[in-house]
Parts: structure tokens; C-alpha cells; sequence
């Protein structure tokens, strides 16, 4: 007696072994860990509609409902090895490491060998030796992440401790709010490290059709079908993204609202110190208004690029392209300089002024300010007579309805 | 060493084999397998499926979905006019080699 699984394949059901599901399982995962990175859900979704065909006619012909592991290995023969289907021709000693002929119990045996040997030396250093390298690529390591793994993935790439890169991120949340911004960057700017060959770049391992087997087989659970990194991984990337919402609300926000009303109050002051002593075109020109047009720019960047990015991911065909990201960072790497030099045009311009004069102008502008509210405080005085005026001829006119104006008259 | 060039040259040509079945008559990917089979042409079936979608998003071909009263539901292919402008010249690169391995042997 065997226990048997449901799959859907192509659109199919099919009741399929055990032992046939799991040998099914890991020749679809070696198919995808073969393929190049572009279109290989569709290519899969081919591949597995064909074995749907072929698992239903040979349901017809042999009239039996479940599919067994002689079929599948039949179906393997017909669709031919991972490696041909992936196309990457490897060179020469590639097929006496990975023996594709030989029966299945052989090989299963030679994986969990393989497997033996790597848990028994460091991961990294075994691979190494084993593979070549290539530059280290920058991944957000998804695997070992926090939140995103953004931490993670800079420890890989610098080849330090993910401890410290961790800690100066908390340095630099605690004592500046850019940390929470340059976290955010990061998150959406890097790509996760989701797939073999990208979990191999960021090792600086050349991802080379042996390495990704080997990848594949030492750790099986990742490449599991239906629990797949992506899969997975992206619920446990959803929680994390909303705490980090929460976390950039409840911290972000009050910063990011504090630091835009300094830019913007330091704008408006050195503009209007421009406009009072230049002008007003000389305003335009001589940093104030680009200070403050900077600050805004500043924090509206990050925050569209995560409003772009809410709004996207789930579509995960189309993820947020690479020119809006780099226009996006221009834009902001501008307004960090805009800043920069609005400031300290602003400052100079404030330390050109004439300052006796600018006494002069102060005591002229008391002076004009004093007349009017003279001017008004007489205004005032004229109208609180008319006021009372009127209230008397209220009075008066109340009094005479009432009769008393009579009596008086009468004495 | 033999395995390997036999196989490049028959990966050569599998593509241009491929436009041509899909030239003559729309097809999905179990018909072009069989002619393929015939033609002895065929090595293993799963390298079909990764050439179909690459030369779909080259433009060279297009698809439809159809329903299939057995199994599931069929891509069914054809040629568009890029693919058809590419067969040509493929053509013509087909005969010049043609020529070029006789006069060799000729020699």
C-alpha cells in the first residue's frame, strides 16, 4: 500500500505516488534551477502541460488511475535531463560528476553523500574550492533577513559579520531618521536573492550548471516545490514590510515632518532675507527658493518611490523599472546637492548684507508700520464713536416707546 | 567529443526545422515534437519548450490558446512576418553551407 498526493498539472489533476510525487517534484525544481532567469514560468508551465498530455494518455492506454514512479521516470526519459532541456552546454567533466542515466536509487544515494560532505566543512568555503568565483553581486539575502534582508545581503558583499553592518544601521536609524530612507532605498532598489544562480552571485561563486546543482541539492527545502523561496518568502516579506510600514510611520513621519518644516522655514527665511535686501528675481537666483525646493524634493522622493512600489509589487511580472529608479535616485541625489548649495548661497548672500543698512530699514519700516497703526487706532477711535452714537439713538428710541422720555419732557 | 559537435550541429538546425514545421502549418507543441521524431531530428522533447518561448519573444512567432477535448489546453503557434523574413535568410545561409561542404568534398 502507498500513500498517494494530488497535483495539478497544466490545469489537470492527477493522483500521483508518493514516491513518484517527490521523484516528480525534484525534476521540475532541477528544470527551474536550470533554466536562464527570463520567462521560465512560462517555459515551465509548457513543460508541465506536456507531462499532463502524457500522464492522461497513458492513463487511457494502461487504464490506471494513479500515476506511478515508473511513469514519471518514463516521462523524464521522453523530456530529457535538466541540463539539455536548460541548454547550458557545461564543459566536458560535467557528466561524470552528475550521473543523469543511472537509476534513481543511485543517485538519490550519491545526493545525500554530496549533502554529508558539505555540512561536514564550512558552506561557503566548500563551494569555493569546488566552483569558480566570480565578482560578488549585491543581493538582499532573504534567507538570513530581519526585515529585508538588505543587512544581510551588504554583510555578503562587503565579507563582514551581518552583525556590525546591522548596528551601524541602528546608529544610523537612532541619529538620523535617513536611516529608515536609505533602508527603504535599499529594499526597493536591490534585487532578493531568490534563485540559485542570484544566492551564488552573491557568494561570488560563478553560477555554473554544476554549482547550482550542487546549491539545489545541499539544500533541498529552499527549492521545495509550492514552499519555493518565492513563494514563501514573500509571505514572510509581506509581515516584514508591513511591520517596517508601522516602524517607518511611527518613527519616519514625526522626522521626516520636522526636518521638512526646518528646510522649508530655512527657505522661506533666507528667501525672505534675499527678497527684503536683492529683490525678488535676485531671490530666485541666489538659493533660497532652490533650498527649499530641494528640501521638498528630498523627502518626496522616497516616499513616491514607496507609494510606486505598494502599488506594483504584487504584480511581480512587473517590478518597478530600473529608469524610473534611477531617474527617481537623480532626482534626489540633486536635491541633496540643491540643498547643499541653496544653503550656502542663502547663508552668503544673508552675510553680504549691509547691516547699518539694514538697520536703517528696519527702523524705516517700524516707522511706516507705527503711522498705520496710528492710522488704524484712530480709525478705530472714529468708529467706536459712531458706535456709540448709534446706541444712544437706540436708547433714546426705546425710551420714548417705553414712555419714559415723556415724563422726563413733562419736567 | 563527437557527441558534443554532432549535438551543436543538430542545435543549429533545429530552429530553422522548427520555423519551417510551424511555416507550413500551425501547430502546438506535441505535432512539431512528432514531426521532429520523424525526421529524427530529436535528441530529448524538453528542449522544444525553452526554443518555442525564446523565439516567441524574439517575435518570431505568435500564439493562441485552444481547447483540447484531451488533455490540457494547446499553444497552438504560427509564424509571423519577422519570422517569416528570418526562415528566408536562413534559407539561403542553409544552401550556402550546402554548397560550401560539397565543394569542400569536392576538392
Amino acid at each position: 500500500m502507498t500513500q498517494t498526493v494530488n497535483v495539478n498539472l497544466g490545469g489537470m489533476v492527477f493522483s500521483i505516488d508518493e514516491n513518484a510525487y517527490q521523484e516528480l517534484d525534484a525534476y521540475l525544481n532541477d528544470i527551474r534551477a536550470h533554466l536562464g532567469s527570463d520567462s521560465v514560468q512560462e517555459i515551465m508551465q509548457d513543460i508541465e502541460a506536456r507531462i499532463a498530455e502524457l500522464f492522461d494518455q497513458h492513463k487511457k492506454y494502461s487504464h490506471m488511475d494513479v500515476v506511478t514512479l515508473m511513469m514519471v521516470e518514463d516521462v523524464e526519459k521522453q523530456l530529457g535531463s535538466a541540463e539539455a532541456i536548460g541548454g547550458e552546454e557545461t564543459p566536458s567533466n560535467s557528466k561524470e560528476e552528475t550521473p543523469s542515466n543511472t537509476p534513481e536509487g543511485e543517485s538519490e544515494e550519491d545526493g545525500v553523500q554530496e549533502a554529508e560532505v558539505i555540512d561536514s566543512t564550512p558552506h561557503d568555503e566548500q563551494q569555493t574550492k569546488q566552483q569558480g568565483t566570480c565578482k560578488k553581486k549585491l543581493y538582499r539575502d532573504v534567507d538570513n533577513a530581519t526585515i529585508g534582508g538588505v543587512c544581510a545581503g551588504l554583510s555578503k558583499w562587503i565579507g563582514i559579520d551581518t552583525v556590525w553592518v546591522r548596528l551601524v544601521m541602528l546608529v544610523l536609524l537612532v541619529f538620523q531618521g535617513v536611516g529608515v530612507l536609505t533602508y527603504l532605498l535599499l529594499w526597493v532598489i536591490v534585487p532578493a536573492a531568490n534563485t540559485a544562480a542570484r544566492r551564488l552571485e552573491m557568494r561570488g561563486i560563478e553560477p555554473s550548471v554544476d554549482a547550482i546543482k550542487t546549491e539545489v541539492e545541499s539544500s533541498p527545502q529552499k527549492y521545495a516545490y509550492g514552499a519555493s523561496g518565492s513563494d514563501s518568502g514573500r509571505g514572510g516579506c509581506l509581515v516584514a514590510s508591513g511591520c517596517l510600514i508601522m516602524l517607518a510611520l511611527l518613527i519616519g513621519f514625526p522626522l521626516l515632518i520636522v526636518a521638512f518644516t526646518l528646510l522649508t522655514a530655512f527657505g522661506a527665511v533666507s528667501g525672505a532675507m534675499n527678497a527684503a535686501f536683492l529683490g525678488v528675481p535676485a531671490m530666485l537666483l541666489k538659493g533660497g527658493l532652490v533650498s527649499a525646493l530641494s528640501g521638498l524634493l528630498f523627502i518626496l522622493v522616497p516616499i513616491i518611490i514607496l507609494l510606486v512600489w505598494l502599488v506594483r509589487r504584487k504584480d511581480s511580472n512587473h517590478p518597478l523599472s530600473k529608469t524610473f529608479l534611477i531617474v527617481m535616485l537623480i532626482l534626489w541625489l540633486a536635491s541633496l546637492f540643491g540643498m547643499a548649495w541653496g544653503g550656502r548661497n542663502a547663508v552668503k548672500s544673508a552675510a553680504n548684507v549691509d547691516w547699518d543698512n539694514w538697520a536703517e530699514r528696519v527702523d524705516s519700516m517700524a516707522n511706516v508700520l507705527g503711522k498705520n497703526m496710528e492710522f488704524v487706532i484712530e480709525k478705530a477711535d472714529s468708529l467706536g464713536h459712531v458706535l456709540d452714537s448709534v446706541n444712544a439713538a437706540k436708547a433714546m428710541e426705546k425710551d420714548y416707546s417705553e414712555g419714559v422720555l415723556e415724563v422726563t419732557e413733562e419736567e | 567529443m563527437l557527441d558534443n559537435i554532432k549535438s551543436q550541429m543538430r542545435k543549429g538546425m533545429l530552429e530553422y526545422c522548427i520555423l519551417e514545421i510551424i511555416r507550413r502549418k500551425e501547430s502546438y507543441a506535441t505535432d512539431i515534437l512528432s514531426h521532429l521524431r520523424e525526421a529524427d531530428l530529436l535528441v530529448v522533447e524538453g528542449t522544444l519548450y525553452p526554443i518555442l518561448t525564446r523565439m516567441k519573444n524574439a517575435g518570431l512567432l505568435s500564439y493562441r490558446w485552444q481547447e483540447s477535448t484531451s488533455g490540457p489546453p494547446r499553444k497552438y503557434f504560427c509564424i509571423t512576418n519577422e519570422g517569416q523574413e528570418l526562415l528566408q535568410s536562413l534559407e539561403q545561409e542553409w544552401q550556402a553551407i550546402t554548397e560550401s561542404v560539397t565543394k569542400i568534398k569536392g576538392l
